[in-house]
């Protein structure tokens, strides 16, 4: 098993990421690609247990990936999605983020999209925290 | 089409299918002490009294035969109650956007029960009355309790 299978699984368990990282050997993109999306999924399930895990043991852990094979491509996605992981972080803290200045990719969960149209309804700052937790409960369900 | 369910308790909305089939739903739930109107204002129903008329009005001679022949929509429309106005029903459309079923259905229980401040919990009393159109035998029904202040 790889380093960023292992950080995975450590991290969120995804096996849909797994599987697309053990079909795309020698890829660092893809791999990076697949964590990336994986990892802001495990953000969104286990954001109220596992924040710290995520942050600390997965996200560093694909970066450690990256570092040692000398991706500069990759290690910028990762500072990318670090941010962008803390301002999931931020919002579900409530803590306002200008959102006006985030650089979000296309390619990742459409979250921040989300919040601002949450932000353009009646939602109070409670009831956007609320329906983003229970969102973050998709893995759980399934 | 999105209607208002009038009453003294919280505010409520539902979703119908058509304004008749709303109007009974809604006379089935309050027992004829609620009415309903449309987004717009331009369609209501009476309150308490006139409800024989107005369903006449509609073409609604037997009003037990035309529950049996539409309770499937009628038991939709019960089910699509939701606490809170017209900009809350919205805003709950985006909010579950990216939940499961499951989730939905939790999150709408927890905003259900931080809105409501009346003892009349006419939310869940359509949706148990939508499981018994359902079919659903077991379903038990809260009982009605609006409280219609009458002169001396």
């Amino acid at each position: 098993m790889s380093n960023t299978l292992q950080a995975l699984e450590v991290g969120i368990g995804s096996q849909a990421a797994a599987k697309i990282v053990a079909g795309d050997d020698g890829q660092l993109k893809a791999r990076f690609m697949a964590a990336g999306i994986a990892v802001l999924h495990g953000s969104m399930r286990d954001i109220q247990s596992r924040r710290d895990e995520w942050l600390s043991s997965t996200v560093m852990s694909i970066g450690q990936v990256a570092m040692d094979e000398g991706d500069d491509l990759t290690v910028e996605r990762l500072r990318k999605t670090m941010a962008r992981l803390r301002t999931l972080n931020a919002m579900l803290e409530g803590v306002p983020v200008d959102l006006e200045r985030l650089s979000v990719d296309d390619d990742c969960l459409p979250i921040l999209d989300w919040f601002k149209e949450l932000q353009a309804t009646t939602l109070s700052q409670n009831d956007i925290t609320l329906a983003m937790t229970y969102a973050a409960r998709r893995g759980k369900d399934e | 089409m999105i209607c208002e369910i009038i009453n003294p308790s919280d505010p409520y909305t539902m979703e119908c299918e058509t304004f008749l089939i709303g109007a009974v739903a809604v006379a089935l739930l309050g027992n004829g002490k609620m009415g309903l109107h449309s987004e717009d204002g331009e369609l209501s129903t009476p309150i308490l009294f006139g409800w024989d008329d107005w369903f006449k009005g509609e073409g609604v001679t037997d009003l037990s035969a035309f529950l049996d022949e539409n309770k499937a929509i009628i038991a939709d429309a019960l089910r699509s109650v939701r606490i809170g106005d017209f900009a809350d029903r919205r805003a709950e459309a985006v909010a579950i956007k990216h939940m499961t079923p499951a989730a939905v259905q939790g999150y709408r229980a927890e905003i259900h029960d931080a809105r409501r401040t009346s003892m009349n919990d006419i939310g869940s009393r359509a949706w148990q009355l939508a499981k018994r159109l359902r079919g659903d035998d077991t379903a038990e029904v809260p009982a009605e309790k609006t409280i219609v202040l009458t002169g001396p």
